[in-house]
């Protein structure tokens, strides 16, 4: 199969892992993501060990991304986009990418760069020790994109790997077979009755995830000090006949659990109250990880209808009590919103493209599988069909690439 | 792509299993199916090879004994008292799932009335027929996940079935209420939620309880249930005419004796793969050896066949691959070894063959150097894992001597797939490393024996540290706890010569987590600057 090419359009860990596996039989593979730094979302996300492994899978993505990244028949494309993809035969693809200010080959992560850069946001740094190079910078941002009035970081890289003048540029890929692994999009709470966006110390479950990643800890973001009562509200955008997202987006009571049993390891003092529906189970151990967190845990059934702010940026969250039949408050100086996936934005593109088919929920319609030529060669990973955990994830990918290497003939060498 | 003249093997039957087999044939890969069962269904993909038939399979038979050689499993098989060999090139693991109903979990015992789930979900119509007679209304209950948490693959067929029933009852006119009784409703599966929705919608009540549990009591004549409900405060009785008690999905029949003579380790529900991320999705702690659907895990039907396509897939993999390099894995000098067969007993991949001598078997070692720490001869060897290359590694303290101030010369040995990444991490975001740290990778921290965590002291270091995995996330499986044993060992014995215990510490840590190795390195120096430099030079 040396012969062959993969596009893989997205480097989440779907993408990631079916490009592994279409690498080891010899298959060329492509993978392209529209953000800066390959892993989707997951690559952000924090381990949740305390001091046993409570298989979360987020080292799962860093194993993923390192061995993409050192697999010779993977080449991975961050921050490109697909502008054009037809297919006549074989795939026309044509990839914007954005320009290539930080030459690979030369960094060395040092992050003076970093460091030095005046204005904030235009130099960002990566997640995984497999990002390379580690930083980014933001072009839209950039005073020497701009007017040519700042060249710093260029001037304090001790290894010349800064290049201002980088033009974006274009790829051309004509691929054997396709395949979708856009992910999902995080639900956007600024709807609901939950002051986000207005309060600071509101913050979403992958909010949550990247603070632990970064700190370590729970801090309210108002002040940076350590939180000392915690509210974690699930189903924020799942389950909810209001929004139409009639789906449980199955990986958030065991991250939002996962999440608090690590900061009470690490916080002893802190108070969690965990706001819920139903709790669901997520992995092996579930029974006997619940059955523990709900020492560590306050668990109400029910989903607060308001939030009030107090003094020093307190929160009052209003909900009715399962247990009084009332309606209760309580006070949290951090409340964590367990917002759901949604389908991914702007699937419209590349599904009008590839003529795929969105179903009711907004996700992409898994196509029935067709190994033979005339199948239509574009196949669909991971989130973008539906929500799915990192494990659920991997697996997906796996089967997609089964798919992918029957359709370009695993027993037979023929030209497709 | 094929190259083994051996078949792989599917061990078991059921819907996985033929799929799997349907798939694996379908591209030329030849099989030979071992199943207890009387029957195994080729539907499959029948596609000749040369006139011979792809698919062999052997039916009413058990494996009762496995070895490899390089490559090649040669399998020990009896039917009907016949005893056999056959050698394969690799194994897919793939029995159908066991269920067995929760009647004691209820205090409840079987009857015409009390059924359990798969009986109702088989025979729904049957049973409501044979109800229609005696009653005019008919009330159906079903007990899912009240006194155990439940999962998405019971709640699916709890859910599907009360919807069939609600459904019957308004096509034939005879009403039929069905109720469910639940703690925690698993909607964690796909198109759960909605249909959640469709059954309330076509009239199913569900109650769900919080804190308080409902009385369930039989009697003769059937049923009661009392219960407080929750939203009103307000007790309620039911006395259903059919009451549908929930499974729990086990471990396929005969799971812990395949496990035995696979060598497979098993979670601790018995299913034969370790609850281990590293075995995801279809691997086990063995190369070569797959594991798919009900035998590795509680699994959705979808994801059965997502089971069946990987376990295909890794299969092909391991068949296409090319033959391992010997020279970076284990190997037994013959003259060192006494065949006490500690290698063999340690190592996690079942790596080690006996014969007259036990041998590495290349393809199945994964280098992880457990072996080779634990054995009384020092009679493996693993390339940069020897002792001399290990001193050389370590080196000696770059902190100049002459200086005034103390630069504490640490050495951290780090697991490659957690420490020494993590590391990596911690300088790309800006937490530059102690001057005196000196980083040693190692394939897994399980690598390190005695010797090599001394060797530390010996050339110098103020203070030795060992970054692992977190426990249950080990790719050799107990690689992290055999050093954590080692180490507190090796504290024991640092106490007793009068030496600084505290200047010997282990941590646990994934590949993501730079900010704690840093922390943890920082800390660690703190301690060692409080301590001085080393007596031992």
């Amino acid at each position: 199969m040396k012969d062959k090419q993969v596009l893989i359009i997205g480097g989440g860990v779907a993408g990631l892992s079916a490009a592994v596996e279409l690498a080891h039989f010899g298959i060329h593979v492509q993978i392209v993501d529209k953000a800066d730094f390959m892993g989707g979302h997951a690559i952000q996300y924090t381990c949740k060990a305390t001091d046993r492994c409570v298989k979360c899978g987020a080292c799962m993505v860093e194993d993923k991304l390192s061995q993409a990244v050192a697999h010779p028949n993977v080449h991975l494309t961050a921050g490109s986009r697909i502008r054009e993809i037809s297919k006549n035969g074989r795939f026309q693809a044509i990839i914007d990418r954005k320009p290539e200010f930080i030459d690979p080959d030369k960094c060395t992560g040092c992050g003076h760069c970093f460091n030095t850069c005046p204005t904030e946001g235009v130099i960002t740094d990566g997640f995984s020790s497999h990002h390379h190079p580690f930083f980014a910078l933001d072009e839209d941002k950039c005073l020497y994109v701009k007017d040519g009035s700042c060249t710093a970081c260029r001037d304090v890289c001790p290894k010349n790997a800064i290049d201002l003048d980088q033009k974006p540029g274009t790829i051309e890929s004509n691929p054997n077979a396709v395949i979708v692994a856009t992910g999902f999009t995080p639900f956007d709470p600024t709807s609901k009755p939950y002051g986000y966006g207005t309060f600071q110390n509101v913050v979403t479950s992958l909010e949550l995830e990247r603070m632990l990643r970064r700190s370590g800890r729970a801090k309210r973001p108002s002040d940076g000090i350590d939180a000392q009562r915690i509210a974690f509200i699930q189903c924020v955008g799942s389950r909810d006949a209001k929004s139409g997202h009639l789906w449980c987006s199955k990986v958030c009571c065991g991250s939002a659990l996962r999440m608090a049993g690590l900061i009470k390891s690490r916080q002893p003092d802190v108070d969690i109250t965990f706001f819920y529906i139903d709790v669901q189970t997520f992995g092996k151990d579930f029974d006997r990880f619940y059955h523990h967190i709900q020492n560590d845990v306050r668990m109400i059934r029910s989903i607060p209808g308001d939030i009030y702010p107090g003094e020093k940026d307190r929160l009052k969250v209003i909900y009715a009590d399962s247990k009084t039949h009332q309606s209760r408050d309580k006070t949290f100086d951090l409340i964590v919103l367990s917002i759901g996936m949604t389908p991914c934005e702007g699937i419209k593109e590349p599904t009008d493209r590839l003529d795929l088919t969105v179903a009711d929920t907004g996700f992409i319609k898994p196509t029935p599988f067709d190994p033979s030529p005339s199948g239509d060669g574009v196949f669909i990973a991971g989130t973008a069909k539906g929500p799915m955990s990192i494990a659920g994830s991997i697996a997906d990918a796996g089967k997609t690439a089964w798919h992918a290497i029957r359709y370009l003939g695993i027993d037979q060498q023929e030209e497709k | 792509m094929t190259t083994s003249k051996e078949p792989t093997l599917i061990a078991g039957s059921g819907p996985c299993a033929e799929r799997v087999a349907e798939q694996l044939t379908a591209v030329g890969t030849r099989l030979l199916v071992v199943t207890a069962d009387s029957s195994f269904p080729v539907n499959v993909n029948e596609r000749e090879d040369g006139g011979h038939s792809l698919i062999e399979i052997l039916t009413n038979t058990a494996i009762h004994g496995c070895r490899q050689t390089a490559e090649e499993f040669r399998l020990n098989l009896i039917s009907g008292g016949n005893k056999f060999t056959r050698t394969v090139s690799s194994i897919i693991v793939a029995a159908p799932e066991r269920r067995e109903a929760n009647f004691a979990l209820y205090g409840l015992r079987p009857s015409e009335r009390v059924i359990p789930l798969s009986r109702m979900t088989q025979q729904a119509d049957a049973i409501i027929d044979e109800l229609s007679k005696t009653f005019e209304t008919r009330t159906v209950v079903f007990l899912t996940g009240l006194f155990n948490e439940s999962n998405p693959v019971i709640a699916a067929d709890v859910m599907q079935t009360a919807r069939r029933l609600q459904t019957h009852s308004r096509q034939n006119g005879k009403p039929i209420q069905t109720y469910i009784f639940t703690k925690n409703l698993k909607v964690a599966a796909d198109g759960l939620e909605k249909l959640y929705r469709e059954t309330k919608q076509a009239g199913t009540v569900y109650i769900k309880l919080t804190d308080m549990d409902p009385e369930i009591v039989q009697k003769d004549e059937g049923v009661n249930i009392a219960f407080t409900d929750e939203i009103t405060g307000l007790p309620f009785r039911l006395s259903p005419d059919i009451t549908v008690v929930d499974e729990t999905i086990l471990p396929p029949e005969r799971s812990n004796d395949l496990a035995a003579v696979l060598g497979l380790d098993q979670d601790e529900d018995g299913f034969a793969q370790a609850d281990n991320v590293h075995r995801l999705p279809v691997f086990t702690n063995r190369n070569g050896i797959f594991i798919a659907g009900p035998s590795r895990g509680i699994l959705a039907p979808n994801d059965r066949i997502e089971d069946a396509a990987n376990a295909s897939l890794a299969a092909m993999e391991w068949m296409s691959a090319e033959t391992a390099p010997t020279d970076d894995k284990a190997s037994i000098d013959k003259g060192a070894c006494v065949r006490c067969l500690t290698c063999y007993r340690f190592c996690p991949y079942q790596a080690i063959c006996l014969d007259v001598y036990p041998a590495v078997m290349p393809e199945a070692c994964e280098r992880c150097g457990i072996c080779a720490a634990e054995c009384p001869q020092h009679a493996i060897d693993i390339h940069g894992l020897g002792q001399q290359q290990m001193t050389n590694r370590i080196g000696s303290p770059a902190a100049d001597l002459s200086s005034e101030s103390f630069i504490p010369f640490i050495v951290a040995f780090c697991c490659s797939r957690s420490g020494s990444q993590a590391a990596r991490l911690a300088t790309l975001l800006g937490k530059d490393h102690p001057e005196g740290l000196k980083i040693v990778e190692v394939p897994c921290a399980g690598s390190l024996s005695y010797e090599h965590l001394f060797s530390g002291f010996r050339q110098g270091a103020d203070g030795v540290i060992v970054f692992t995995c977190h426990e249950g996330n080990c790719h050799s499986q107990r690689g992290n706890t055999l050093a954590h044993s080692r180490i507190e060992h090796l504290k024991e014995r640092l106490l007793r010569i009068g030496y600084d215990a505290e200047r010997l510490e282990i941590q646990t840590l994934a590949s993501n987590m730079g900010v704690e190795f840093a922390t943890v390195i920082r800390r660690f120096t703190q301690i060692i600057m409080g301590l001085g430099p080393t007596p031992l030079i």
